[in-house]
């Protein structure tokens, strides 16, 4: 306890840094009061226990003492939580360790103002509750600009907790509401809760009716946001408007992310490619230079690839949900996907799912029900992520290079919807088997449309690439390294010595050994090399086949590689792959989970090997059922 | 539907006329119509997601409206005294036991 007795400042300095603990509900300005006291510079927190990114940021607070402020998932309520997991969870355990800890801890409980006895309501619970309390209330500029103000000291002397209150845009705020946290830390925790007693029969509503001050027309300024609010709602939400508005959007977005990430896509290859080839040049030939350069590099650059898809999305997401609509979205989608056994929660991830499956898994904690959860996470792997891309370009104008370039496109956006559809389906069989039992209904807080702060969209979207890297790229980068191993380590025993390496590789070696399964399905070794190559991550598929048809260094263009593929031969002399085999490799792509970063990601969502074994089984076994229904019946319908 | 089986069942099976018996509202949340004023009765639901709704300020007392409701049996659109807006299942509104006003 000796961090918690230092009460003069020279003391302070000395002690461990306190723990302050930003909650409140969402959409509270949270964010924002977060950049404010920390400068923005944070970082994603290490917590013993909490697999959920939190950022957290160490600040010197003005009389020299230093605090690690958290900011925590937003919640409602911190009483009734349903599951540990998702975010309401998340906050109530880091409540819970601050409280059995030894550390001096605080929490800051941030309210919108302008929605004063909304955000009373979890004061009320925290201050039952006991905790070390101090409350901001932010938005101070839009009251006064409102001719509103607040009765701070009327809120303390009913909630027994220091009231301030500030607005995050103004910089002057940064030293009120640090200066507020020092103080409070001074005070020993002990005495401190026998000083702070709160009258417990305090009514939230009636509290804010009181504090409130209004100096100009009553109300006016709040109708007024109600009414912008209710003008875009009759609009956004009309029963006809709305779902082509919604879907109009939607399209938007999509567009936006394959538009603006093609390029910087591009230019990010051209620097890894220019990396490469000097590096290669370097260190000269031989198995190590090839491992850095093919291995490594390679694997680097797949990652790279992703993540302008990834900010841009998360940009995207992070614009509709700061500026209210995605709630909206969620209103809309809901009917639909409660056909389904879902709710328009798990809308958000469904969404996010066709950039990537990582982010999406770990967006599923805005989900409430377990249950609901799990199935959403169970069938992201099978919306149609970025990583699909490539592949499927590779296919389509490997296989279909005689049709239209209108019929090509047709596949393309057939390949997506076939994908929504089986996790809808796929979904639907999971709540009534595997995942089955009594769904929460949604309750889903529709906040008023405002302009989003884009401070706290940027440090989201940093936050997201962040995350993604860490664990995407760790992952590939495993993945790219043992790949290389097997596709040029020569299989012990290897017949002939004159062969190319790649056939004598291990990889080849079970390629061959798995035909007999696999070439109903219409896949011979070469396929099934590409698709062990693309079993730790799909988008090394292009690069494996690449390799397998001698075009090591060209990888990123399809081009070469579809001309290869149309071109290759049997031993016989036949064409060895048919318009089936493209279809049946398109419908195993489609379902297969092959991507190994998706599979930790679940393994750390739901805390078991039970699910991503699941995972990996069920979307395996679709997919070689799906090819080889594809082929068989294709051939059947004559396609050759 | 079993994946749809509700935690909610207390309020369906209880018919209404032992409600009424009972001296509490039978009028759900579900059934005023669009624009209309009601005052939470009673949250006939499970522990947790009526502490929820409470914190929210969709508790008993509280003064609700439905603003809209979503087509093809969707969500509520409703909003409370203190202007939380909130989209509301249907089912589950049918377990907000309300008054008029």
């Amino acid at each position: 306890m000796h961090e918690r007795a230092a009460q003069s400042v020279s003391v302070h300095t000395n002690a461990a840094p306190a723990l302050v603990l930003l909650a409140g509900r969402p959409n509270s300005g949270k964010s924002s009061l977060f950049n404010l006291i920390t400068g923005g510079d944070a970082h994603v927190g290490n917590f013993p226990g909490i697999t959920v990114d939190v950022l957290e940021a160490r600040v010197a607070l003005p009389g020299g003492r230093a605090a690690d402020v958290a900011d925590l998932p937003g919640f409602y309520s911190i009483d009734a939580i349903v599951d540990a997991k998702t975010d309401e969870g998340v906050a109530r355990s880091f409540v819970e360790q601050a409280e059995n800890g030894t550390r001096a801890w605080l929490v800051v409980q941030v309210i919108d103002s302008t929605q004063l006895s909304l955000g009373l309501r979890l004061t009320r619970e925290l201050a039952a509750r006991g905790v070390p309390l101090l409350v901001v209330l932010t938005q101070k500029d839009v009251l006064a600009s409102e001719g509103r103000d607040i009765d701070t000291a009327a809120i303390e002397r009913e909630i027994g907790a220091p009231v301030i209150l500030v607005s995050s845009r103004d910089p002057s705020a940064k030293r009120v509401v640090q200066s507020a946290i020092e103080s409070l830390l001074a005070v020993d925790p002990k005495s401190s809760q026998k000083q702070v007693k709160s009258r417990e029969d305090w009514k939230p509503d009636a509290l804010a009716k009181e504090a409130l001050i209004d100096r100009a027309q009553k109300n006016s300024a709040e109708a007024r946001r109600r009414t912008r609010t209710a003008r875009l709602d009759a609009w956004l939400l009309h029963p006809a408007v709305g779902p082509i508005s919604f879907l109009g959007l939607m399209s938007l977005v999509f567009a936006a992310v394959f538009l603006i990430s093609d390029p910087v896509t591009n230019a990010i290859d051209t620097v890894n490619d220019f990396i490469r080839v000097h590096l290669s040049h370097v260190l000269g030939g031989g198995l190590f230079a090839s491992f850095v350069c093919n291995g490594l590099f390679g694997g680097a650059g797949t990652v790279l690839a992703f993540l302008p898809q990834i900010v841009i999305l998360t940009v995207a997401m992070e614009l509709l949900e700061a500026s209210g609509y995605l709630a909206r979205g969620a209103f809309l989608v809901d009917r639909l996907l409660r056909l389904l056994g879902l709710s328009g929660r798990s809308f958000l991830p469904l969404l996010m799912g066709h950039a990537c499956a990582i982010p999406a898994i770990a967006s599923t904690r805005v989900i409430r029900d377990p249950r609901e959860r799990l199935t959403t996470i169970l069938v992201l792997p099978l919306m149609t992520c970025s990583a699909r891309v490539p592949t499927y370009a590779l296919v389509i104008s490997a296989f279909f290079s005689t049709h239209s370039a209108l019929f090509k496109s047709a596949i393309f956006v057939s390949l997506y919807f076939i994908g929504i559809l089986s996790g809808l389906i796929a979904s639907l069989v999971l709540r009534k088997t595997a995942v089955g039992g009594r769904a929460l209904p949604l309750v889903l807080e529709m906040p008023s449309y405002r302009t989003p702060q884009l401070k706290a969209v940027a440090r989201k979207a940093w936050q997201s690439a962040w995350r993604f890297l860490r664990d995407v790229g760790t992952t590939i980068l495993i993945v790219a390294a043992i790949l290389w191993v097997v596709l040029t380590v020569p299989y012990p025993g290897a017949q002939d010595p004159a062969a190319p390496p790649i056939e004598r590789s291990i990889a080849a070696h079970v390629g061959h050994a798995i035909e007999p399964i696999t070439k109903p399905a219409g896949f011979d070794w070469r396929i099934n090399v590409g698709l062990i190559g693309a079993f730790g991550a799909r988008e090394l598929m292009v690069g494996t086949m690449g390799v397998i048809f001698g075009l090591e260094h060209k990888s990123d263009d399809p081009a070469p590689l579809a001309q290869r593929l149309r071109e290759a031969k049997r031993a016989d002399g036949s064409p060895a792959y048919s318009t089936a085999s493209g279809l049946a490799l398109l419908a195993f792509f489609v379902l297969a989970c092959q991507c190994m970063s998706t599979v930790a990601a679940i393994k750390r969502e739901t805390h078991s090997w039970r699910w991503p074994a699941f995972v990996l089984a069920y979307t395996y076994t679709l997919a070689y059922v799906a090819a080889l229904i594809v082929f068989q019946s294709s051939r059947f319908l004559g396609f050759s | 539907m079993t994946a749809n089986s509700t935690p909610f069942a207390d309020a369906e099976t209880a018919s209404d006329a032992s409600r009424e018996k009972d001296g509490v509202s039978s009028l759900s949340l579900a059934s005023i119509s669009i624009g209309e004023e009601a005052v939470v009765a009673e949250l006939a639901l499970e522990p947790e997601l009526a502490a929820w709704l409470r914190a929210v300020g969709i508790g008993e007392g509280d003064n609700v409206s439905v603003l809209r409701s979503g087509a093809f049996g969707g969500p509520l659109h409703v909003r409370n005294a203190v202007g939380g807006e909130f989209a509301l299942n249907r089912q589950l509104a049918k377990s907000i036991l309300v008054k008029r006003v």
